[in-house]
């Protein structure tokens, strides 16, 4: 059994709770204990000393592209060879969790199996990746794709099954459907629904019926609605969310989660004139007006208790790969989050969308341990997350992907870990 | 006082990284607190520095060099003592003027 003692840390646990210092233990791939640690158990453990610093759990992304290949355009995005293609795709892998991020649900490939792929490699040690949810090609109707050469096209509900299972023989994990248009085409206008509700409605009930769940790029206050009426498990985006699908959304937020993709939004309008895409032809497509609406529609989900998570669209130009925890920042700073919640929802809430809440997201014993030793602490400075540098640990299963500099040898545990606080004690004793 | 660098520049380059790694020398001693941050979104314009507080826009500044130092630790200064944080709130040093790139509000 390999035993990981981090000594002395100031526990993040993802409850809610205030972060208190203590002790945390891990064998082979669980956390096995939290707050106070029994000597005998941690004997020959290898030590971390914590310093005060903060352990959480990783963090996860909700919205994915590992093949999204940092293109200035969107045709880049199909344009690369399969081979150069997977090699991109894998460094992304890596990238995520270099980042701090073990959680990442797949929201599309670029090709057919770049997602499916990296997915194998990583559960099978072969690459470093976080836990993965793998996607395929996003599926559009005619006439309705962003890029055509990354979409997969079906029509009718018949042409949705074929579709579904087409991808799931591939060996997805969940499937995606491009139900809206997106402003930066010019020509597919995000408040424009290309999906009827006969087709998102079989493309659901055969993924359902084989077990996967539903993803959607649904920007539209319709493309909100279609979505909830037919079981859609996953919606992006939600940017024009009108008050009857507010209202839905709030119906069934015991089992919907909305990932809105905020960055796109900010940084394709502010931030892409280096790459031709100046601010004022941001505006004149539309992309000032439907960050105001999106800001607006998800402070107003927020207050009503639908479940947010930060993710997407990283993986262009002006949204690299590796800027992956701007997100939580536009969570506290434009979306009205407090920093726990922000932390809350890209821990625990990543926990529930990998459909492992009870191993995954949280600094809990029995837990996965999947854990982040930062130099900092994030509920005073949500962006310390942004700084690689101060991610001083990262783990996965109980092994390190980044080790801390600091790490003690393989030793007994030669002094206690200090007297238990009393804040500790409590949090400790009031588990059931 | 929060300034971002880049830790990529000049991400098209050999050297992809030199830069925050020369700039870090050239501020070695400064207050201020530093996010080195993979990427600032101006990769063209290689040499990315933001500031970015909380409540106010993030600026970047594109172009730079190790020669900016004492510019942007003005501009870190000033950017921290407005209240909003807004170009045309505070004054942007007059060598770094010329190099915002990208203005990005908060709200």
């Amino acid at each position: 059994m390999s035993k990981v003692l981090f000594r002395n840390v100031s526990i993040l646990d993802s409850t809610g709770a205030d972060p208190y210092p203590g002790d945390v233990l891990v064998e082979d791939d669980r956390i096995a204990a939290v707050g106070t640690v029994d000597e005998a158990r941690a004997l020959h453990a290898q030590v971390v000393e914590g310093r005060g610093r903060t352990l959480m759990s990783g963090l996860c992304d909700a919205h994915t592209h590992f093949s999204w290949n940092n293109s200035a355009d969107l045709d880049g995005l199909g344009g690369m060879p399969v081979e150069e293609h997977l090699l991109f795709s894998m460094e992304s892998a890596k990238k995520y969790i270099d980042s701090g991020y073990t959680m990442c649900l797949g929201a599309a490939s670029a090709k057919e199996r770049l997602d499916v792929v990296c997915r194998d490699a990583i559960n099978a040690g072969r690459i470093p990746g976080p836990r993965y949810l793998a996607n395929g090609p996003e599926i559009a109707v005619t006439g309705g794709a962003l890029i055509k050469s990354i979409t997969k096209f079906a029509d009718g509900p018949e042409g949705m099954r074929l579709a579904v299972r087409q991808l799931i023989d591939l060996g997805v994990d969940q499937i995606k459907l491009s139900m809206t248009g997106e402003e930066i085409t010019g020509t597919q206008r995000a408040e424009d629904t290309y999906f009827s509700d006969e087709e998102v409605a079989a493309a659901v009930a055969e993924a359902h019926r084989r077990g996967k769940r539903v993803c959607a790029h649904a920007r539209s206050a319709e493309s909100v609605k279609m979505c909830l009426r037919n079981k859609v498990d996953i919606i992006y985006h939600a940017s024009f969310t009108d008050a009857e699908g507010m209202d839905m959304l709030e119906a069934n937020k015991d089992w919907v989660f909305v990932a809105p993709g905020i960055n796109w939004l900010i940084a394709t309008l502010y931030e892409a004139e280096a790459f031709g895409f100046p601010q004022e032809a941001a505006e004149a497509v539309g992309y000032k007006k439907e960050l105001e609406v999106a800001t607006d529609g998800l402070r107003e989900m927020h207050r009503r208790g639908i479940k947010l998570l930060p993710g997407g669209d990283y993986g262009f130009a002006w949204t690299p790969h590796g800027t992956y925890a701007r997100d939580l920042e536009h969570f506290v700073e434009r979306l009205g989050f407090t920093p726990m919640e922000a932390i809350v929802s890209a821990t625990r809430l990543g926990g529930e969308i990998m459909l492992r809440p009870d191993e995954l997201g949280q600094v809990q014993p029995g837990y996965l341990a999947d854990l982040l030793l930062v130099d900092g602490d994030p509920l005073e400075d949500i962006t310390v997350l942004q700084d690689h540098d101060k991610l001083h640990a990262i783990m996965k299963d109980g092994r390190f992907h980044k080790e801390d500099s600091g790490i003690a040898p393989r030793s007994g545990l030669d002094a206690p870990a200090g007297p238990v606080t009393d804040a500790t004690r409590r949090v400790v004793e009031a588990r059931p | 006082m929060p300034l971002l660098i880049c830790r990529t520049c000049p991400r098209y380059d050999v050297d992809s990284g030199s830069f925050g790694a020369a700039l870090d020398g050239a501020l070695a001693g400064a207050e201020v607190r530093v996010r080195h941050v993979p990427c600032l979104g101006g990769c063209p314009n290689a040499g990315n520095v933001a500031v970015d507080g909380p409540g106010k826009p993030r600026v970047r500044f594109s172009r730079i060099g190790v020669d900016d130092a004492e510019d942007l630790l003005d501009a870190a200064r000033r950017y921290d003592a407005s209240p909003s944080g807004a170009p045309g709130d505070w004054e942007v040093p007059a060598g770094l003027a010329a190099r915002v790139t990208a203005v990005s509000p908060k709200r």
